[in-house]
């Protein structure tokens, strides 16, 4: 077992959906397809209202291909009903463009690529519109274009948050499309040596070292067991982990020769090179204790979640709270209208009894927050200075290192919402340094 | 479909934590690990443990309430019974630390209902108790904010201000009244007596009394009733570290570090013929077994607030503590070291938060300033 030597903490698992082969869900009569899918620049509308498209259709980009940003596609054929609708989304109210589907499912489909060079590998990459599918959503093929520096290319199998299970899924029901994946990225980054980290599980690392024997292509692919510890997902850890290197504080794995990937990134970028399909699905997990058939389902971008949790069959009963990814690092919505993207890749409808429901107390010092945190921070003193605005102090324990991977909040014993305070040290932070800037 | 999502649960991430773990719990553990020392010394010192022990939980909890309600105007949110602080039980494990950090009984004003070979019931005592316990709370622990907000050990701090204002002005008359208090009966020494002695005489006691042997157990007389018994405190060390309350190296290193000042100091204070190994030992084991030091180092150096919260940080706080007790006992009047060396670990304990604290993970070493790990 490969060293790993952070702090993190134990969480019972929960993969409700472990054993649930995945399906389909067909999409609704209307989807609302968000602008912005990714991190970095929102793309603009480029189509009009009453436009036909078609299945996999680009329908919005960033003018400037220079742009931190990803294209967007339709999900449906039909007929676009509205661009620029505004409705909620997990980051607040965005820009949608709303297409009425004509239930035919036309495809749009880019030529198919025959042994590509790396160029081919990256544009196809941009024109698929790929973002990392592992909850960041950074466009894929910047995060492709590397210089020489790399030797590394880790892809991302871990899944360390609780109940999430739809790369588990795809690891194991699309093994050679996926594998084929990682080859094309490896060429791309040229990395020599490819470790495909995953937790601890011996049935699904015989499964995958049987694919990968069966052909001799995927010689520099291994199978990397790790020890299950969330936050072991989080790329620093990981990096650390499978291969012992430190990133630099507020640095890139870059500095340490190392590409990141997700499987289901990879899945994407053999779908795009190889058969030419645009990003505009992804797979979903929807569990909790809410629904009574968990399931991991390929959904339509634009699918409001409200339909994924009938298909769920949600009790509307015992459901308290509804969180866009893990439970450890995503978002609680306030109504079920949201549209999924490419990077929701968990709806999790709660109980009471699963979720969190206590009142903070003072903070005792027990330090049982600084003793777990993965970065190796002082979370209380973080958010001790940041709440009377004094930035430098509470940049030195950390602001600015944390991942907000949420294990301090998990342990503390006075229930101090310390990521959510830590949120707006960092903001505190942000403001005195653009001010010593100025 | 509509849903009915409750508003108040839309909070920040992450949204579960872990079960069954509260302020509370980790205070009911302390007062779980503290149960074999009341065995212990109310099998030694009989029922009049209990006594002191249950006024200082009553009054501690009142104290508590009250200056919750009267202090409303500053904390409303604490400012009435059922959002009181005293629900997180801190004030339990206050008072039984206090209790326990008092001698048996004392006999300042005589007020007592005694025979010539019993104390059925000592007033003085419980007065001193509640008073004690007044202080603790109100003057070492809400005055600063409440539970982890005070920067002293309240038990500590409250058994150092009863010692100097009740001892000081005592002394003439009756050396070491209130720590290290006659009982009547059931002692062979005083453990913090021994401090005076030179390291022969110890070592002497030591061998022929089979004193180790009693200490350990508990059968001497010692200043303090919770001091008493060893091996009722490593009771309550391993529930302890078995439950992850506490790091189980800081005692560790305490008591380790105090042994070996001891000898050094020892050598410096001419006190300890050093030609001889055993008597050396003798002396150092001596000064680990009495007076207050193991009790402190498992329930009172580990209080969360006032130690500092970086392990390297606990390392430079036990040392000094080490060093302040041995330093305090060998040229100072008191002979109860401890709690001063606590008190004074305490004081510096935010200014090692300051310098010491973890290097960040993936942080180069570069800085001017050396961070520790
Ligand atoms: S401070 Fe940040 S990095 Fe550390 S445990 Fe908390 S959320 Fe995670
Ligand atoms: S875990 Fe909570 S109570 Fe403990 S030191 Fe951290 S913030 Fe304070």
């Amino acid at each position: 077992m490969a060293k790993n030597k952070f702090a993190g903490i134990h969480i019972d698992d929960n993969k409700l959906s472990k054993d649930v082969a995945i399906t389909r869900l067909d999409a609704p009569k209307v989807v609302y397809i968000p602008l912005s899918q990714h991190i970095g620049k929102h793309a603009s509308s480029i189509v009009k209202v009453g436009d036909s498209v078609l299945k996999g259709q680009l329908i919005a980009q960033s003018p400037n291909p220079d742009d931190l940003s990803a294209k967007i596609f339709s999900s449906v054929s039909g007929i676009v009903s509205g661009i620029n609708i505004k409705r909620p989304a997990t980051s607040g109210i965005a820009n949608h463009i709303q297409i009425e589907n004509d239930f035919k499912y036309e495809q749009f489909v880019l030529p198919k690529l025959i042994d590509p060079s790396i160029e081919e590998i990256i544009d196809r990459v941009y024109e698929s519109g790929i973002v990392g599918m592992g909850g960041a959503g950074f466009p894929t093929h910047i995060k492709l274009k590397v210089g020489d520096e790399i030797d590394t290319l880790i892809v991302n199998g871990i899944e360390c948050e609780p109940y999430i299970t739809c790369d588990y899924r795809l690891m194991l029901e699309y093994t050679q499309e996926m594998l084929q994946g990682i080859l094309l990225i490896a060429k791309c980054v040229k990395a020599s040596t490819v470790l495909l980290c995953i937790k601890q599980n011996t049935s699904l690392a015989n499964h995958l070292n049987q694919a990968i024997v069966s052909n001799s292509q995927y010689n520099n692919i291994v199978v990397k067991q790790l020890q299950s510890i969330y936050p072991l997902g989080s790329e620093k850890q990981l990096i650390y982990a499978a291969t012992g290197r430190k990133v630099p504080a507020l640095g890139l794995p870059k500095a340490v020769g190392v590409v990141v990937s997700n499987v289901a990134t990879s899945y994407s970028v053999y779908n795009a090179v190889v058969n030419g399909i645009t990003s505009y699905e992804r797979l979903v997990t929807v569990t909790g204790r809410c629904v009574n058939k968990p399931c991991n389902v390929w959904v339509s971008n634009g699918t409001p979640i409200e339909h994924l949790l009938d298909y769920a069959e949600i009790d509307p009963n015992i459901v308290v709270k509804i969180v866009i990814g893990g439970p450890m690092m995503g978002t609680a919505l306030d109504n079920t209208q949201i549209s999924t993207t490419k990077i929701i890749n968990c709806i999790l409808a709660l109980t009471k009894l699963e979720t969190s429901y206590s009142v903070p107390s003072e903070c005792i010092n027990c330090s049982l927050c600084a003793k777990t945190c993965p970065m190796k921070l002082m979370p209380m003193f973080i958010v001790k200075y940041g709440n009377v605005d004094d930035a430098s102090n509470s940049a030195k324990y950390g602001a600015k290192d944390c991942i907000e991977c949420g294990c301090c909040s998990f342990v503390c014993p006075a229930k101090i919402p310390l990521v959510a305070e830590i949120r707006n040290a960092k903001k505190v932070v942000a403001k005195a340094e653009k001010k010593k800037k100025v | 479909m509509q849903l009915s999502l409750d508003p108040q649960l839309i909070g920040s991430s992450p949204h579960i934590v872990k079960r069954d773990h509260s302020t509370k719990a980790i205070m009911l553990d302390v007062v779980i690990a503290l149960i074999p020392v009341i065995v212990f010394s109310v099998f030694f010192f009989g029922y009049l443990v209990l006594v002191n022990i249950v006024v200082c939980i009553l009054s501690c909890f009142l104290a508590e309430l009250c200056f919750n309600l009267l202090n409303h105007r500053l904390r409303p949110e604490q400012a009435s019974y059922s959002k009181s602080s005293v629900h997180n039980l801190s004030f339990l494990v206050t008072a039984i630390l206090l209790a326990l950090n008092l001698p048996v009984y004392t006999d300042i004003w005589g007020w007592s209902w005694h025979s010539d070979a019993m104390m059925y019931l000592s007033f003085d005592t419980i007065i001193i108790c509640i008073v004690g316990s007044i202080f603790a709370i109100v003057v070492c622990k809400m005055l600063f904010g409440g539970l982890g907000q005070n920067f002293a050990n309240p038990a500590c701090t409250t058994r150092v201000f009863l010692l100097i204002a009740f001892t000081g002005s005592m002394m003439a008359h009756v050396p070491n009244l209130l720590f290290g208090a006659n009982t009547g009966g059931l002692y062979l020494t005083t453990g913090a007596s021994w401090l005076g002695m030179t390291g022969d005489s110890v070592y002497n006691t030591a061998m022929h009394g089979r004193t180790f042997w009693n200490m350990f157990i508990g059968y001497t007389q010692s200043a303090a009733v919770g001091e008493t018994s060893v091996f009722a405190i490593i009771l309550g060390y391993g529930y302890l570290v078995f439950k992850k309350r506490i790091d189980w190296r800081l005692p560790l290193i305490l008591i380790g570090a105090t042994a070996i000042f001891a000898m050094l100091f020892g050598f410096v204070d001419n006190r300890v013929d050093y030609t001889d190994i055993s008597v050396v030992f003798g002396y150092s084991l001596a000064q680990v077994m009495s007076g207050g030091l193991i009790f402190g180092a498992v329930f009172m150096a580990t209080d969360y607030s006032t130690s500092p919260n970086s392990f390297c940080g606990n390392i430079i706080f036990v040392c000094c503590i080490a060093f302040f007790t041995i330093f305090i006992r060998t040229f100072s009047a008191w002979q109860e070291g401890f709690s001063f060396a606590l008190l004074l670990g305490n004081v510096i304990s935010p200014m090692i938060d300051r310098y010491v604290y973890p290097r960040k993970f993936g942080l180069v070493k570069h800085s001017s300033r050396r961070k520790f790990s």
